[in-house]
């Protein structure tokens, strides 16, 4: 099949040719897409490559109150920028994590974002970080929560001739009585190079040592990111001393829908997730009496 | 669209190509350009046997689509040797014998070149970690580990019966050598 290549310089231009070419794809990275190509079992008869699209930062910015990482950062770049490394190093943690060097060098944020797998390391992580992405289409900007913006396996809310440009996080700002904990953590078979088994990204607030706000996703235990918002009810307005572990396992475990892969049973995902909570609950405990 | 002209900066030169839209970075630079010493190996990005410099970064050559050189700056395992000149690291990887069945080699001593370019003196947990995503079937990772210490430590060689020889140790380096 004759491969149709498109270079469009406006997001608007980038949504006409989607929608004259339905079968047609985004290109960003290309770390997963390509492969695909190369295996000749791609079911896209163009791409759209956004990388000549000026309008699609790949830089960070910081505001007020956010930090803003443009969809076009690649994971390498993202995971060294000052902003992020600030306030953001469990998500530091989580890029590093994917893939090898040489993807991470390719792999951009907005499409791993994009992508929707339920096992991206960075979708666990900016989720529970309270991420949103900001879709334009040329004329009109929204935004919308990441844990709303997954909808199953390589689907997303995403309408066609939108395209994402941001990743927007709430900043942490904290004070003598205000913490914030965030936690990361990715379960495979080897150290590098490994598709997740399972991966968890949690934040949480201690005020006054009283856990709020607490958010725990975790990802490749179902068709998209699993928000387990019975545990995280559980910690709301807690010390950390009367944390329950075995409740905060059985909430977990009722939470995620793991199914048996080639990479490891639905019995084992549910151990490990299991196994990730206590891990969570213990660093935050070993934090704290830092 | 039919194709695409190209202009990039390949191994230090101004370079011009009409690449197919249906190419990948790989494919033109070993059936385009006819620079074979980028291989071809898994096409999904996994083995690290195309890795090529992409303004600087070690990237596999198989995940890029050809357009996107358009601008940019690319270094293959070509550029390495100058004048005749085998590169530190090639001589590196000679004397340490860490070539065996040498299809690796090329993605390993970019991703090498890579890393050296911006930290030239890592610790071994540093080239590990920038080498990951070179795989080498012979499993000859040890010695590679142990020439790309060796390329940086600054050490000095001698060539003998067509064969590299470290001719001088740098003092606080010898025990690389064990």
């Amino acid at each position: 099949m004759e491969l149709q290549y498109f270079e469009p310089l406006t997001i608007e231009e980038a949504g006409i040719l989607a929608k004259e070419h339905p079968k047609a794809a985004f290109l960003a990275g290309g770390t997963d897409l390509l492969v695909r190509y190369n295996r000749h079992v791609n079911q896209f008869d163009g791409l759209i490559n956004l990388k000549t699209i000026k309008d699609i930062p790949d830089w960070c910015e910081e505001t007020q109150d956010t930090v803003r990482l443009g969809a076009l950062m690649k994971h390498n770049q993202a995971a060294c920028d000052p902003v992020v490394v600030k306030y953001y190093p469990a998500l530091v943690h989580a890029l590093e994590q994917i893939g090898t060097n040489q993807v991470r060098n390719l792999g951009t944020l907005g499409g791993n974002i994009c992508n929707a797998s339920p096992c991206a390391d960075s979708a666990a992580m900016l989720t529970a970080l309270g991420g949103s992405v900001i879709l334009e289409n040329g004329h009109t900007q929204r935004k919308i929560a990441l844990s709303e913006f997954f909808k199953g396996p390589g689907r997303t809310a995403k309408e066609p001739g939108e395209i994402l440009t941001w990743i927007e996080m709430p900043k942490p700002v904290q004070g003598d009585k205000k913490k914030f904990f965030q936690y990361f953590e990715k379960i495979g078979r080897r150290k590098s190079a490994e598709i997740s088994v399972a991966n968890m990204g949690v934040s949480l607030w201690l005020e006054d040592g009283r856990l709020k706000n607490a958010v725990i996703i975790f990802g490749s235990v179902g068709p998209t990111v699993i928000k387990v918002v019975n545990a995280e009810q559980e910690l709301e307005g807690k010390m950390i001393d009367e944390l329950d572990e075995p409740l905060l396992e059985k909430l977990t475990e009722e939470a995620i829908r793991p199914i048996d892969d080639i990479r490891a049973s639905a019995e084992y995902r549910k151990q490990v997730c299991r196994a990730m909570i206590f891990r969570m609950v213990w660093e935050l405990k070993r934090t704290e009496r830092k | 669209m039919e194709g695409k002209e190209i202009h990039f900066n390949l191994n230090g030169k101004a370079t011009a190509y009409k690449t197919p839209a249906d190419w990948t970075l790989l494919r033109l630079l070993r059936e385009g350009l006819g620079l074979t010493g980028t291989k071809c190996s898994c096409a999904e990005g996994e083995c690290g046997a195309c890795t090529v410099i992409f303004d600087g970064e070690a990237v596999t050559s198989c995940l890029i689509m050809a357009a996107d050189a358009d601008g940019h700056r690319i270094e293959t395992v070509e550029s390495l040797e100058k004048n005749g000149e085998l590169h530190l690291l090639q001589k590196a990887f000679i004397a340490k014998g860490a070539i065996q069945c040498g299809f690796c080699t090329p993605g390993m001593l970019m991703s090498a070149k890579a890393l050296l370019d911006k930290i030239p003196h890592p610790t071994e947990e540093q080239i590990r970690e920038a080498m990951y995503g070179n795989l080498c079937r012979c499993t000859g990772y040890e010695k590679i580990v142990e020439a790309v210490l060796l390329a940086a430590s600054g050490a000095e060689y001698d060539i003998e019966d067509g064969e590299w020889n470290v001719k001088e140790w740098p003092d606080e380096k010898q025990n690389l050598d064990k």
